[in-house]
């Protein structure tokens, strides 16, 4: 979505959209937040910040914490309830949210653009036929929808699900859903019946359909990984995994296990890929909640883990290797979805839904002060503000010396020697003029 | 102890003795007259100017919930301070859930005042008498208007404590960034 591109213009335009997407909530709620609130945050290095500082001098100053460049994370977009699962079709996105509505986003901005309530249990998984013509969504209610996506009404509710919905998915010809749960079942989508059920020893928390061949589906329960046939029939053999997603020519899926991700050919049931990954899982209740999937172009691999981070790994060449790591969220990981090869979408129980840019640099504080260490704070101690002279006190002091830095300038001031026997402040705060320390 | 130093001179202005033991916060007032010193086991709070302790609050003395009888606090959090008044998360002397409490230090002639018991410290702070900092939304908002003054870029946590003083905003994202805005050249505020 954001090609590194060179010259004034692109480089503009690169700016300009992150600037856009980064501030979209607040310039769409009061467009003169440009000017006060996005602009001034322009990373340092970057061509608005370049342009732009100078005419801002009416606005207010970034005097510390302005961004070296870009983040990783190009949008973020607050849903005020927990997230369980996502769905991307060209320029929307189904959430499933806890409270029983699907949301739909625009793809793009984040915004929201229509509710599906209908269910009466959290929403914990959503999909989209291969045409985005329609939409499937599994609940805790018991009950599987589909849905219009072009009118947003509901098209039929199957019912009686075997136990709660954990997972549904919808064959690649659009006449059958496969819903897990209790068991995984089968429902004709003309009829509206339930035409199979596979009874299983363990909740089932994945069903996934080739997205090429109707004929093939996998099943996760407990531990045991099964592929089917639409009839119900055991096909080929059985893998150990928590997850599974194919990849959109139905050639390869990922395995999502506990001592490791690999990435397998359906076709010649061959390990293409082990992805060496020394990740913790989230317990999820009965089953570890291991979010994966692929780039549309197969080559890259998306996983998220319990420490609420998402690691993408390039899978092309003989030696399969981690390309980035996204940090953001700050709760599981529900769900995520990739919407261009550069783009990855997560949904967390934060109640965000978070875009992220790969091979896009990393953030990090300017260091304005060359001769010191960048400003930093311990978060149990106190920093404070001087009113009018200007000076900021860090309370990260060596033994014995409080160093003072400006306020406008960043520059290291000075240093004061703290008396013999007080060299162990705890914490220092500077109010009215004055300097206290602990 | 605590000293008080001219910060441009490097002179020390002033010395409170405090009890020993670990000060987990140190706080300044918003009208800048106390030191708040948060210990463990106790909240101590000094007069800035003369070093007369202003008032104590002292974990055993403070009776919590556990199950279905009282206990005693083991242990304080410091969680908000604002202005005169602080939040504190309790937690108990034996195993359980620990809660809020709020006390305010600047009820004159009157030791502190327990103002809020088992509630939720509120999410915004009072930065001065028309501006509030919205700690979720990392936001400062004018009151009188309602209008967002200025919004921070979202970062993975939330803003735990702001500063305001009519010219510069500083804003303290957990664990340890810092970031401060420079209002002197905002003509309407």
């Amino acid at each position: 979505m954001f090609p590194v591109q060179t010259g004034v213009s692109c480089m503009w335009t690169n700016d300009s959209k992150r600037l856009l997407l980064e501030h979209f909530d607040i310039i769409h709620d009061s467009p003169s937040q440009l000017y006060h609130s996005a602009l001034p945050f322009c990373p340092s290095s970057s061509w608005l910040h370049e342009c732009y500082s100078q005419e801002l001098s009416q606005e207010a100053k970034v005097v510390k914490g302005l961004s070296a460049e870009w983040g990783m994370c190009s949008r973020t977009a607050l849903l005020n309830d927990h997230l369980y699962s996502l769905s991307y079709w060209n320029d929307s996105i189904a959430v499933g949210t806890f409270n029983g509505d699907i949301l739909i986003l625009d793809a793009i901005t984040g915004s929201q653009t229509a509710v599906l309530p209908g269910h009466t249990g959290g929403v914990t998984s959503v999909t989209f036929s291969s045409d985005g013509t329609l939409l499937v969504s599994g609940s805790r209610d018991n009950t599987v929808k589909l849905w219009d996506v072009q009118t947003g009404g509901v098209i039929k509710t199957f019912h009686d699900h075997i136990g709660e919905v954990w997972s549904v998915s919808i064959s690649a010809d659009h006449t059958t859903i496969a819903s897990g749960g209790g068991a995984v079942c089968l429902w004709d989508i003309e009829t509206g019946e339930c035409h199979q059920i596979i009874e299983q020893q363990h909740q089932v928390q994945c069903v996934r359909f080739s997205p090429t061949n109707p004929q093939c589906l996998i099943s996760v329960s407990g531990e045991t990984v099964q592929q089917w046939d639409i009839d119900g029939h055991k096909v080929g053999p059985t893998y150990t995994g928590y997850q599974i997603t194919f990849s959109s020519d139905g050639i390869q899926f990922i395995l999502h296990a506990l001592d490791g991700v690999t990435v397998h050919n359906i076709n010649s049931r061959t390990v293409m890929a082990k992805l060496d990954t020394d990740i913790s899982y989230h317990n999820y209740g009965s089953f570890y909640l291991t979010p994966c999937c692929f780039s549309p172009d197969h080559k890259l691999v998306a996983i998220s883990t319990s420490d609420y981070k998402i690691c993408v790994w390039d899978i092309t060449g003989s030696d399969p290797h981690p390309v980035e790591t996204f940090i953001g969220h700050n709760s599981i990981i529900t769900s995520l979805v990739f919407s261009s090869p550069s783009t990855l979408i997560t949904a967390s129980g934060d109640y965000s839904i978070k875009f992220w840019q790969i091979g896009a640099s990393s953030t990090g504080p300017i260091v304005t002060d060359p001769k010191s260490t960048p400003l930093t704070l311990a978060p149990t101690k106190s920093t404070t503000l001087k009113p009018k002279s200007g000076l900021i006190i860090p309370s990260d002091l060596p033994d014995g010396v409080i160093q003072t830095w400006g306020i406008l300038t960043g520059l290291h001031k000075g240093s004061l020697q703290i008396p013999a026997g007080d060299s162990h402040q705890s914490n220092t705060q500077l109010i009215d003029n004055k300097l206290i320390f602990v | 102890m605590i000293n008080i130093w001219d910060a441009e001179k490097g002179e020390l202005l002033q010395t409170i003795n405090v009890p020993g033991g670990s000060v987990k916060h140190l706080r300044v007032s918003g009208d800048g007259t106390k030191v708040f010193c948060l210990y463990e086991e106790s909240i101590q709070v000094w007069d800035i100017w003369t070093g007369e302790a202003v008032g104590k609050v002292r974990a055993q003395d403070v009776d919590i919930k556990s199950g279905d009888g009282m206990v005693t606090c083991g242990k304080m959090q410091s969680h908000r301070i604002e202005g005169s008044k602080i939040w504190v998360n309790v937690l108990p002397s034996s195993w359980g859930w620990g809660s809020y409490r709020g006390w305010d230090f600047g009820v004159p002639g009157s030791p502190p005042v327990l103002f809020s018991s088992d509630e939720h410290p509120p999410n915004r702070l009072h930065l001065n008498d028309n501006k509030v900092w919205e700690i979720s939304n990392s936001r400062m908002k004018d009151i009188v208007t309602g209008k967002v003054v200025v919004q921070l870029p979202r970062r993975v946590e939330e803003a735990y404590y702001a500063q305001w003083d009519g010219h510069y905003l500083v804003v303290l994202f957990w664990p340890k960034e810092v970031v401060i805005l420079d209002f002197r050249n905002v003509f309407l505020l």
